[in-house]
Formats: structure tokens, C-alpha cells, sequence
């Protein structure tokens, strides 16, 4: 996945940085890594082929689906709002999302982004994770780089 | 200068950051810690704490206290006082986690009695309480309801049968802060926030069974006046906040900040995390509506999960709660901003006192002191990690140097993630075992982050708030059992 947890970042509760060749996938990385906080990676690679195989210890609920289309006048700040989006989400329906599709663009003197969510209630999307209180604007970064773009953001957990 | 960081020690326990230190500073910064907690100081702490100390119409000083360590904006365990008059409010003086608090229960119960049942009492609270992230609380209410609750805090559950009057008037400014306008709240808060009245969160937030050993009692009469008057007590301590609603108030409120902060009232600030509008602003005024409405938020999640632990135990040991003395000791908020009289220069005057990370401390005799505390000053409660222990402090009259304020907990060290890499949770667990704490928590692996080594010590913390004046030991409470998320 395109995205690493940063320890290099004094003080951040977590921290991580995305990239991707363009904007969509950067936004999906970040998108990724903070469901990586909201379910706990760890213990869910500590659990066993077989235990991953096993049936859900809950009947699988048909997938959710959601669009979210958001605008910002800054793009970094396009991107506190999307991730925001998954923490309103998590609490106001018990989902954990994730992206199917995203895009971002240029919109007059701002930004948007369109993305298509598909969730599963948060009892049956894995081990649980920390919950995560704020995307922060601390040390918030969005840029491009000679490979496309990269983001920097950290959490408050 | 005393520190090649360019400080000056003021005292003992008191150091002072000069105005010179960055441009722009309107006051002096003051730093409350002992010599050996100043030399583990994150730089970034000064630095954060000066760029409060350039924000309008702060008051006497940027401080910071024993347990500070870097934060969003403001440092955690800062704390600054603003004319409400010529002055901003800023989020980022307040924290994400509006209303994160304490709340600390008697038991007449002594550690022999609950050690007997120690593995079954953790395992019951920790099924009866909902724990972790994503989970729902205790109440299904509906929106109009949930309106309710944020208006009235702690009374609203009393008055519906889940606590008793007390309860409130134990509890910081009795659990209802005035002024809470829910038509200042956004509905997407209302929506994160209406299944989650009586759920304790993760992180580091936890419900922890402790005990008051008789060699821990500083002040036994402090302690009698505070319903702890027997040998090896045991105590619950619980720590967290109003959850995603306050946490999306705060969201919300920085984002409408820097939409306005600088194109209509010309406010610059070096960090975003630091975005203010004048208190008497329509946005300032709307947001500490707002904020009111999620103080209420977290006195009344604390309320029910009191409620739900009184249930807990009375199944147990089939007895009414209150004949096992299961009393409210008190409430401590330390993450908000209060309109308080205080003395400036000799005048009386009204200040909006941010703290974030850090906790009232008033004094004894004071206006908002209980009746039953009037004696003693303001109980005020400072979790540690789980392995280290926690504390029952007062406040005292040299706290008026702080605006009376004192330390929180024990500030972390290390980072949650530098932690795990550190501690791992199973070893934590075995360790925790051998000292005869039992723990049920969520995920292992997090609980890794809650490491005691992770954290500040704890005893030094409080000693230097001793030592400053800001606060004063009553006792020392250590861990048996502890739930998280």
C-alpha cells in the first residue's frame, strides 16, 4: 500500500505519508492509512491464515455504499476534509468505508473531489484500532514530486 | 540565564521564557517543572508555548505545566488567560477531545474484597461498558434528545434516573456549563455524537480500579474529607471526553477560524492549529456555545458510565451501590476554556482561561468549590499510566500564580508508535500480571502505547506541582485492574 507510518514527526500521536502517480491515489492512500489506525494492522497480520479464511463471527452485512463530493479553497485542506469524511462516517453510522474510486480536480480557484465509497459495519471490518479524534494541520503537507504527488498528515488519536 | 535554551529559573519548580525569546511575544512564558523534567523538554514545547504568548490579548502569561509536552497548537498542559474583551478563544487551546476529564468513585470496599473477585469485576466492566473505537453507547436517544444532553450535561442522566443529584454538584461547575446553545452545533456533531453518550473511547483513555494503600495518604484528613478514610480503599478513576461530537466541533469550529481569522479580523498566527477569532466575535461566540454543548457532552458520557460501573458492582456483590459506598469523589475537566474571575495586578478581573492538558485548581474557601471541598480547595485528579499509579490532589491558594492550574496527568515521553516499537502489549500484560494488575483491553498491541516508560513520571510530575505552589498531594493511588480501548 502506498503509504507509510512516520515515527520522524516528534509529537505526533500518528503520523503517515501517502503517494501516489496522481492526486486520486494519493487521496485513496492517506484514505488507507487512516483506516490502518481505525482497525489495528498489527494484530490483524498476527492472525492466522486459517483465522482469516474463517467465516466473519457476525453474518456479513450487504457492503454499504456512499459518494462524497467535497470542495476546499486549499488542497491540502481538501484533504483534511476527505479523511474527516471517514471519521463522521465511523461515528454517525458504526461503517468503516473504503475507496473505490476517487478523483481530484482543479475547481475555479480551489479544489474538489468526487470519490465512491464502498463500507462494512465497523463490528465485522476487523480487529479494532484506535480511534482517531482529529486529522490534524499539523506538519499537513500535499505536494508533487518528480513521481506524482505525496501528502504528509498527522492525527490526533 | 540559567539554561542555554535561554531560560531563567525563577524559583525551585518555576522557570521563565523572556519576551525576547521569538518575535511577537506579548508575555512571558512560565514553566513549572523540577530541573530533571526541564532537561527532558521537548524544545517544541517552548516554542509552542512562545506562540501562545503572541496570540491577543493573553494575560499575564503563557504557561506551561510540569506534565507539558508538544501538542496540536498549543502545547498540552498549557494553559492562557484572554481578555475576554480585547482577546481570541482558539480550539487549539482547548484540545480536539473537548471536556477530556477524570472522574474518580469511592468504594467502602478494601483491596482484599475486590481482589477476590478482581478477574470477574474487570471482566464485567469491561463487557458492560462499551469500549474501543466505533462503539455505541448505553442511550439511544433521539436527535431532540440528544439536543437535550448537550444543553444540560450531568443533570439531564440524574434526572432520568442514571445518578443521583449529588453526583452533579461533586462534579466541576455541577456537570452543566451555561451558556450551551445547541443551535451553534453542527448536525454532522449531533450525528457522530448521538449513539455515543456512556462509551469510554481507546487511546489513552481507560477505567481503572485503584487502591488508596495506607503508606500512599499524605494528608489523611484531606483524604477523610474526601471519602477515603480506610486502609487499602478501593477507588475507580475514569478518563475521557465527549467523543466524536466534541471532536467534530472542534474540526469544525478551526476550519470556520482560518476561513475568517485572517480576512476579517486581520489575525496572523505562525501555526494553523493555532486558528482564533476575538471571543466577542459572532464565530467566537458561537464556537464557545458550542463548546459548552460538548463539556455537557462529557459530563453526561461520564455520568452514564458511573452509572453503568454502580450496576456493575451492584450485581457482583448484591448490594446497592451506595452501601458500598460507591460516592462520586469529584469531576475534573482538563481540556476547555472558562470564563473566571481572577486577580490581575490587584483588580479583579474576568478572564477566559484556556487549559489543555492541564486542570482548575482552585483553592480552598473559593467561589466554585463544593460545599463538602470548601475546606480543603478543589479535588483535582491526575491519571498516570497504568503501571505507575495516579493521583488525589487539592488546589491551593499559590495557585492564583497559574490562574489556578495545575498538571493533568503525566505527559507522554514517546510517541504512541516509538512505544509500541518499545513495549510490546503481551509483555506489558505479563508484567502488569506479576505486579497483581489485571487488564482487559481491546487490542494488544495498543495497549503497548500505554506503557508506563511511554509516559513522564508521574511522582515527579507531582512534586513539582507541589513544589510550585500550583497543587498539593493528597494521596497516591495504585492500579489493581484497568479496562481500554
Amino acid at each position: 500500500m502506498p503509504f507509510e507510518y512516520l515515527e520522524s514527526i516528534p509529537g505526533a500521536d500518528e503520523a503517515f505519508r501517502a503517494w501516489g502517480t496522481d492526486l486520486g491515489q494519493t487521496f485513496s492512500a492517506a484514505w488507507q492509512a487512516v483506516h490502518g489506525v481505525l482497525v489495528d494492522a498489527e494484530a490483524e497480520d498476527a492472525r492466522t491464515a486459517d483465522q482469516r479464511r474463517a467465516p466473519p463471527p457476525r453474518t456479513a452485512a450487504t457492503p454499504r455504499q456512499r459518494v462524497v463530493s467535497l470542495s476546499a479553497s486549499e488542497l491540502d485542506l481538501l484533504l483534511v476534509d476527505f479523511l474527516q469524511e471517514q471519521l463522521y462516517l465511523k461515528d454517525s453510522e458504526q461503517v468503516l468505508y473504503q475507496v473505490r474510486r476517487v478523483h481530484v480536480r482543479r475547481d475555479g480557484t480551489g479544489w474538489s473531489v468526487d470519490a465512491e465509497l464502498v463500507g462494512a459495519p465497523m463490528d465485522t471490518a476487523g480487529t479494532p484500532g484506535v480511534d482517531v479524534k482529529a486529522i490534524t494541520l499539523d506538519n499537513l503537507r500535499v505536494h508533487q514530486t518528480a513521481r506524482g504527488w505525496e501528502a504528509t498528515v498527522v492525527l490526533d488519536l | 540565564m540559567d539554561d542555554t535554551r535561554g531560560l531563567q529559573r525563577v524559583d525551585t519548580a518555576v522557570w521563565e521564557l523572556p519576551i525576547g525569546y521569538r518575535s511577537g511575544m506579548r508575555v512571558p512564558v512560565r514553566l513549572y517543572a523540577s530541573r530533571s523534567l526541564m532537561e527532558t523538554l521537548d524544545e517544541e514545547v517552548l516554542v509552542q508555548a512562545a506562540n501562545v504568548a503572541c496570540l491577543p490579548g493573553i494575560v499575564g502569561y503563557s504557561f506551561c505545566m510540569p506534565d507539558g509536552h508538544r501538542g496540536y497548537g498549543f502545547p498540552i498542559g498549557g494553559a492562557a488567560a484572554f481578555d475576554p474583551d480585547t482577546g481570541v478563544i482558539s480550539p487549539g487551546g482547548i484540545g480536539f477531545d473537548i471536556n477530556c476529564g477524570m472522574r474518580l468513585i469511592a468504594t467502602s470496599l478494601t483491596e482484599p474484597q475486590v481482589r477476590e473477585v478482581l478477574h470477574e469485576l474487570v471482566d464485567r466492566l469491561f463487557q458492560a461498558i462499551p469500549v474501543g473505537a466505533g462503539r455505541t453507547g448505553m442511550l439511544t436517544v433521539s436527535p431532540d434528545q440528544f439536543r437535550e444532553i448537550i444543553s444540560e450535561g450531568s443533570p439531564w442522566c440524574i434526572r432520568h434516573g442514571y445518578g443521583v443529584d449529588e453526583d452533579a454538584e461533586l462534579t466541576e461547575d455541577g456537570g452543566a456549563m451555561p451558556g450551551a446553545d445547541p443551535t451553534a452545533v453542527s448536525d454532522r456533531a449531533i450525528e457522530r455524537g448521538l449513539r455515543q453518550v456512556g462509551t469510554l473511547g481507546s487511546g489513552n483513555h481507560y477505567l481503572e480500579i485503584q487502591v488508596a494503600r495506607p503508606h500512599n495518604v499524605v494528608d489523611p484528613h484531606a483524604a477523610s474529607i474526601l471519602r477515603i478514610d480506610r486502609p487499602d480503599q478501593v477507588v475507580l478513576m475514569m478518563h475521557t471526553g465527549s467523543r466524536g461530537f466534541g471532536h467534530e466541533v472542534a474540526s469544525g469550529y478551526l476550519r470556520i477560524f482560518l476561513d475568517v481569522m485572517n480576512s476579517r479580523y486581520k489575525l496572523g498566527v505562525t501555526d494553523r492549529e493555532l486558528a482564533c477569532a476575538p471571543f466577542g466575535s459572532p464565530e467566537g461566540q458561537r464556537y464557545y456555545a458550542a463548546m459548552q454543548c460538548a463539556m455537557n457532552m462529557a459530563f453526561a458520557n461520564r455520568q452514564m458510565i458511573l452509572h453503568r460501573i454502580r450496576e456493575v458492582f451492584a450485581d457482583l456483590f448484591h448490594r446497592d451501590p451506595f452501601d458500598l459506598g460507591m460516592h462520586q469523589i469529584y469531576d475534573v475537566t482538563h481540556n476547555t476554556a472558562k470564563l473566571e474571575e481572577h486577580v490581575v495586578d490587584g483588580q479583579s478581573r474576568r478572564l477566559l482561561v484556556h487549559r489543555k492538558g492541564a486542570t482548575r485548581a482552585f483553592a480552598p474557601g473559593m467561589p466554585g468549590v463544593p460545599d463538602r471541598y470548601r475546606e480543603i480547595g478543589q479535588p483535582v485528579i491526575i491519571g498516570g499510566s497504568m503501571e505507575t499509579g495516579s493521583y488525589l490532589l487539592v488546589g491551593r491558594p499559590e495557585g492564583a500564580a497559574t490562574f489556578y492550574t495545575t498538571a493533568h496527568g503525566s505527559g507522554r515521553l514517546m510517541g504512541r508508535r516509538q512505544a509500541r516499537r518499545t513495549f510490546h502489549g503481551t509483555g506489558l500484560l505479563r508484567r502488569l500480571a506479576e505486579q497483581g494488575i489485571h487488564v482487559r483491553a481491546v487490542s494488544r498491541s495498543i495497549l503497548a502505547e500505554e506503557a508506563g516508560g511511554a509516559y513522564k513520571n508521574i511522582d515527579e510530575v507531582v512534586d513539582a506541582a507541589d513544589q510550585a505552589g500550583l497543587s498539593r498531594k493528597v494521596v497516591r493511588l495504585v492500579p489493581i485492574g484497568n479496562i481500554k480501548g
